[in-house]
């Protein structure tokens, strides 16, 4: 095929176009999607990712832009995705005391929960015809998507998949949260924070902060820890077996 | 914000940048994600330093409150895996809830039974 250089500067200015345009329209829809859930009172079934996802959606199918198109337009705020990923360092580095006081007894709580989470629910794929990188993608439901998202690429499942059972992993676990709070008469901010920061990872995080401020530090441990740890085994574990 | 602000927050979020493309090295050789080598070897830099820098920190806090932007893309295109999941869907949602269920009661029980009666040991309210 004959390519001459005019046609590629145009294609290359068409994708710059509309990598501009996509880009805008995702963050005034993210901003929207924030005033939203403000409007709503921080409830938790109007949280911005889902609003975002379902407006873009909307606006996609509108515009008919395929989603792989969206995918291509939208690089930049995906690949921002990984330094983002590098700031939880932070909060890590702070709350290390934290992981230091509540010792042991903290670290198990937040094993326990962040292993019986994925293996529940990879048990239950397993039982029914569902395809390799399908199940595999929820193994990493319990942590923050952006390390769920590229843990789940080594292991060889769906990074796009992944993310959605981690952020619908988040809202369930903030929903079911006061139910299972009040049936298992849970009611110190620490075991609170802990297992909505292990279970619903920043999402549950969010909710933990506004339970109060212990609650909220301890919430943030368990995401950090969590997250890092499963991580880190999950890969090492699949090169060992897989 | 000072210009100076401005100029020390642009430095930090290059510091992520570039510890984000150190743990993309740093990935060739070791079979994780690149951003969790990022994360941990900015994280062994703070312990090095003992603080954090303020910039740092408010940069990072800016871009973790924001988290949600960035996952907008990846949720739009689960939608194209979800139909192609078909009747199966609902097998699959049900593994999600079941599982986030279960562990929550688990994790919950646990944390009452170990921190529950204990004295408050921790005193770290204000962080974070």
């Amino acid at each position: 095929m004959n390519i001459n250089t005019m046609d590629w500067q145009s294609i290359l200015k068409l994708v710059f176009l509309n990598q501009v345009l996509w880009v805008t329209i995702t963050i005034v829809v993210y901003l929207l999607a924030v005033s939203i859930f403000k409007r709503f009172a921080y409830n938790i079934l109007f949280h911005p990712i889902l609003v975002g996802a379902i407006l873009i959606g909307g606006i996609s199918a509108v515009s008919q832009t395929s989603v792989l198109d969206y995918q291509l337009y939208v690089t930049p705020i995906s690949w921002m995705l990984g330094p983002v990923t590098v700031a939880l360092a932070i909060p890590l580095y702070k709350q290390i005391r934290l992981i230091y006081d509540s010792g042991l007894k903290g670290m198990l709580v937040i094993v326990i929960g962040g292993c019986v989470a994925p293996l529940i629910a990879f048990g239950w794929l397993c039982l029914f015809d569902f395809s390799e990188p399908v199940r595999l993608s929820v193994l990493t439901k319990s942590i923050t998507t952006p390390l769920a998202m590229d843990t789940t690429n080594l292991i060889g499942g769906l990074p796009e998949f992944a993310a959605a059972v981690v952020v619908i992993t988040g809202i369930l676990g903030v929903m079911f949260s006061q139910f299972i709070f009040k049936v298992t008469r849970c009611h110190d901010p620490r075991a609170q924070g802990l297992a909505l920061g292990t279970v619903s990872h920043a999402i549950g995080t969010a909710r933990a902060h506004q339970i109060d401020a212990k609650a909220g530090a301890f919430s943030s441990m368990a995401l950090c820890v969590n997250g890092i740890l499963t991580a880190i085994i999950l890969p090492i574990v699949f090169m060992i077996f897989g | 914000m000072s210009r100076n602000d401005v100029i020390n927050s642009g430095l930090a979020f290059i510091t992520l940048i570039f510890f984000w493309f150190l743990g993309y090295g740093v990935s060739q050789f070791v079979d994780l994600p690149a951003a969790l080598l990022g994360l941990l070897l900015l994280f062994i830099g703070l312990i090095c330093l003992g603080r954090v820098p303020k910039a740092l920190e408010y940069v990072s806090q800016f871009c973790l409150r924001h988290l949600s932007l960035f996952f907008i893309p990846a949720l739009v295109a689960a939608w194209f895996y979800a139909e192609q999941l078909g009747d199966n869907l609902w097998l699959f949602l049900f593994a999600v809830m079941l599982s986030t269920f279960i562990s929550l009661w688990l994790t919950s029980w646990l944390g009452q039974r170990f921190f529950g009666d204990t004295t408050e040991s921790v005193s770290q309210d204000d962080e974070y």
